[in-house]
């Protein structure tokens, strides 16, 4: 080197490049408006080459190496670096915004004695898994107050844990706390995050007389009874009460999530008598004479996904049971107790059972394109009412960017045939800005009325709705003014006072009476604690309340969160989200602390979700604080679904492992599954280019996919990044020719049937 | 992909990752004040080249395994949108370069002035190197971290202990100390 390139402290060859190299970049910054690691290396090789030129011909450039100018130079560039401001552009470009996030939770999945999911609630059965290689026995004490649990060995360093809150006792504090894990006598501390339930109101039906209401609270494990002058009784009831329905003016009928007995409880005072249906009742019906109820499982089995029991009231028993290809949501009685139309999601479907003497059979399906949000008989039972998200009569998939259009339906409850279409989501004076649309947003709730029209909740746009089928206007109470926030149900009673319109607001934990002529508030049935008394005893609390509003609240463009995430799950479809390819919905729960977020993982944290909503969605009309943390809070407190109990035939009690699981386990591991969907949540939080896993996939070129976790895999409508396969097995039989998305075609049959069976349990 | 075509996977690309970070611990040791023999010293100096050439080297071989292996189709794009991929590419280009430029003949041959200002880069390219670990989807975290660490140490030790010298350097010139003597001590 030239002596009088070297460095002597004052100025080196060095000095040059790298001020060079930052002139350079701010340039390339400036005119490209972005940087990158690329350009920076770009720079940095172009100022060597410069300097390398100059120093050949010694053009005066070596003053200007050994001097003071170096360091203007120096500064000059780094200001002008510095003023592009793009190392916002470069953190996203790299992939550094949210870097510490999924770091986090990778270190922690990848630590040996790893626990998932690190969420703890307490009011529902929930299921854990445990990595911990070369460990014979694994004692889990999941949050204080919980009873120390046996995790089940399933090989290959995999443990299972199924908690029930009722069994194994509710955690005695909420908020972030250390699991505790003992393997083989060793202890090992786990964070984990518990979240005590709120009362969360949500179903609502009017008794015969139209005296009085009913609503559960499944997170509470209790029913409750409200009359139209706001008089409230609470009844305790069994694990999960997912609805109700009035069997006369003074008994109840309640079916519950996590316990398969019906339960007939008189409101006199009398004992209550079971009847035991099934486990994972979502929803029932009674026909008009009450002799009939009907009561829709999440039951999945072999080739089944859902289940219909139809109970003989007066006898109390079982009168006829039909299985189903998909999940029932809602059910109605058509007509008389002879017929039953079910609105099943995953996949979306309307299907007509008819009762033959005792036997239920599927008459006809019409399928959805989007599932119903809400449905009801009207017209005697003559016809349906039903509220989508979307409709389209041949069933042709609506390919526009986001396509959500807000709609009720009138159905023929024969044919199920279209009568009249209605879209909801409409502006209104309080619209202040082009091409808005304010009202009518989301309906979760519809009751038809004596008169013909129709109550109708929005969650969407936190109003009460009187709506005529014959296109007479709307007539809207907004009700968030007074708490009732995102409404779930309305309908009306009877009052001393003149009728009662009684709504229900899960999120603030509310039963309102108002008046149902001026909808002024007559009475607030508070069912959990206010916002202000939520901040002082239980901030976390309150984020996860105004997450949950969030969640529900439509958006400038009359989309919310819960279009196309029902309530924190899937609505089965796949969707335009902006790419040149559909995405499938995936239900929302089980993400806490599995960063990177979306099916290309380019969201870091669950609150950068929101983004969407601003940019693309126009935003939202009401201000409020951070909605972007409140809805990773109550996001990241979405519990995975309830863990099948292995039935009586299977050789295990229900917390017992089962010769097929753990086959299964062996097959997952066997096949390669484990490399990316890693033990014990699932997933390694890895992105990968599509192409490599799917040559053949149908994505843009340079796609990345994020590896999702497979807990709750068995519950989707569709499968794969672009919703190609239409069941797990067809994974790997039809969508994996190249065999590059792991090796379960190379398993023998009953591997393969016990990797499917492990797949589905969890 | 099969295991043994996954452990190739990783092996291939660990190996030039610790080739790189011993090739760039090797004159921050010297920097520090330890107790070695000159021979040991001079050994340890003249490890430096050979491990860097390896790092290059097996950087190359690792990129050929992963694009058969793993990537397969769709490379362009593959490394252009994807971060992990692309800081991946970058550091073999790097590495590509410096190896080249490892030769002695060809450098004479080329009349390279500034050699130095160039082959600095090896840091960069150590950087490249931890974010295409930290975000892929194979490495395990922690190994990354530790990776990381060592990388950060070193080049704190290496700064330090300049600082240090052109500190004394400094003192001794303002106290008339010969220039040769300041140039020997310079050169690395």
């Amino acid at each position: 080197m030239d002596p009088r390139w070297k460095g002597t402290g004052r100025g080196t060859a060095q000095g040059l490049v790298l001020a060079l190299a930052a002139a350079f970049a701010a340039l390339g910054a400036l005119l490209w408006d972005t940087t990158s690691f690329a350009a920076l290396l770009a720079a940095y090789a172009l100022a060597w080459l410069a300097a390398e030129w100059a120093s050949r011909r010694d053009r005066g450039t070596s003053r200007l190496a050994s001097g003071a100018p170096v360091r203007g130079l120096a500064l000059v560039a780094l200001a002008l670096a510095v003023l592009t401001g793009r190392a916002g552009g470069l953190l996203d470009h790299e992939s550094f915004r949210g870097f510490g996030e999924h770091l986090a939770d990778r270190l922690r999945l990848e630590r040996t004695v790893a626990l998932h999911p690190p969420l703890v609630v307490d009011h529902r059965p929930q299921r854990f898994f445990v990595r911990a290689p070369g460990a014979r026995a694994v004692r889990v004490t999941l949050a204080p107050g919980v009873r120390p649990l046996d995790a089940q060995p399933l090989g290959h360093g995999l443990f299972r844990v199924d908690y029930d809150p009722r069994a194994h006792g509710a955690p005695t504090r909420g908020g972030e706390v250390d699991a505790v894990l003992a393997v083989d006598g060793d202890t090992h501390a786990r964070p984990v995050t518990v979240v005590r339930a709120l009362a969360h109101p949500c179903v609502l039906h009017a008794s015969p007389d139209g005296r009085r209401a009913c609503t559960t609270s499944e997170e509470t494990d209790e029913a409750l009874v409200v009359d139209g002058a706001g008089a409230l009784v609470r009844l305790p009831t069994r694990d999960g009460p997912a609805d109700c329905a009035w069997l006369d003016d003074a008994t109840l009928a309640i079916v519950h999530r996590h316990d398969a007995r019906l339960a007939i409880v008189p409101l006199d005072g009398r004992a209550e008598s079971t009847l035991a249906i099934g486990h994972g009742a979502q929803r029932l019906a009674i026909s008009d004479d009450r002799t009939r109820l009907a009561v829709a499982l999440d039951a999945p089995r072999a080739g089944v996904r859902g289940e219909v029991v139809l109970v003989d009231v007066p006898e109390r028993r079982i009168a006829s049971r039909a299985s189903l290809a998909g999940v029932p949501d809602f059910l109605e009685f058509a007509g008389d107790a002879r017929a039953l139309v079910v609105a099943q999601r995953a996949p979306a479907a309307l299907v007509r059972l008819t009762r033959d003497g005792d036997t239920l059979r599927v008459a006809g399906t019409r399928p959805l394109l989007a599932p119903a949000t809400a449905l009801a008989a009207i017209d005697g039972g003559a016809r349906l009412l039903l509220a989508a998200t979307d409709w389209h009569d041949a069933g042709t998939p609506h390919l526009g960017n986001h396509f959500v259009q807000d709609q009720l339906l009138t159905l023929d409850a024969r044919t199920l045939a279209l009568v009249a279409q209605r879209f909801t989501a409409t502006r209104s004076a309080r619209q202040d800005a082009a091409g808005d649309v304010d009202r009518g947003l989301s309906p979760l709730g519809v009751t038809p009325r004596r008169d013909g029209t129709w109550l109708v909740a929005f969650a969407g746009s936190d109003e009460l709705a009187l709506v005529s089928p014959l296109g007479a206007p709307t007539r809207s109470f907004d009700v968030a003014r007074f708490g009732l926030s995102a409404p779930h149900a309305v309908v009306t009673l009877a009052a001393p006072d003149g009728p009662a319109l009684v709504a229900t607001s899960p999120s603030s934990g509310l039963v309102a009476v108002l008046d149902a002529r001026s909808g002024a508030p007559r009475a607030r049935l508070r069912l959990a604690p206010d916002d202000h008394a939520l901040l002082r005893a239980d901030p976390d609390a309150l984020a996860r309340r105004y997450g949950e509003r969030a969640f529900y609240e439509g958006t400038r463009a009359g989309i919310a969160c819960q279009s196309c995430h029902p309530h924190g799950g899937s609505d089965g479809m796949a969707h335009n989200i902006g790419g040149r390819a559909l995405a499938p919905t995936l239900a929302l729960a089980g993400l806490a602390g599995t960063s990177p977020f979306l099916r290309d993982g380019s969201y870091p944290r669950i609150a950068d979700l929101l983004e969407v909503a601003e940019q693309r969605y126009r935003g939202y009309r009401d201000p409020a604080g951070d909605r972007g943390a409140t809805l990773e809070a109550w996001i990241a407190a979405l519990p995975l679904p309830a863990p099948r109990i292995a039935s009586a035939g299977e050789g295990a009690g229900p917390a017992g492992v089962t010769a097929s699981e753990r086959r299964g386990v062996d097959a997952f591991v066997r096949a390669g599954c484990e490399t990316c969907h890693a033990f014990p949540a699932f997933t390694n939080l890895g992105r990968h280019p599509v192409r490599s896993v799917f040559p053949r996939a149908h994505a843009a070129p340079g796609a990345s996919l994020d590896t999702p976790s497979l807990r709750g895999v068995a519950g989707r409508a569709r499968w794969l990044h672009d919703g190609r396969a239409d069941s797990l097995a067809a994974i790997f039989r039809t969508h994996d020719p190249d065999g590059r998305h792991g090796r379960a075609r190379a398993l023998d049959p009953a591997s393969f049937a016990a990797l499917l069976a492990f797949l589905e349990s969890l | 992909m099969s295991d043994d075509a996954l452990r190739l996977l990783r092996a291939s690309g660990w190996l030039p990752a610790l080739l790189l970070a011993l090739s760039l611990a090797v004159t921050p040791t010297l920097r520090l004040p330890l107790p070695l023999p000159p021979a040991a010293r001079a050994r340890l100096a003249g490890a430096r080249r050979p491990l860097g050439i390896a790092a290059g080297l097996g950087a190359l071989g690792h990129a050929v395994i992963a694009s058969q292996l793993y990537l397969q189709s769709d490379l362009v794009s593959a490394l252009r949108d994807i971060p992990w991929l692309r800081s991946g590419a970058l550091a073999l280009a790097v590495l590509v370069a410096l190896l080249v430029t490892s030769s002695r003949r060809l450098v004479r041959a080329a009349r390279l002035r500034l050699w130095k200002p160039l082959h600095r880069l090896a840091y960069v390219a150590a950087a490249l190197v931890v974010h295409h670990l930290a975000l892929a989807p194979f490495a395990p975290r922690v190994a990354v971290l530790g990776l990381a660490l060592a990388l950060g140490a070193g080049v704190v030790v290496r700064l330090v202990r300049s600082g240090q010298a052109r500190s004394r350097r400094g003192q001794r010139a303002t106290q008339g100390a010969p220039r040769a003597q300041l140039g020997a001590e310079h050169t690395e």
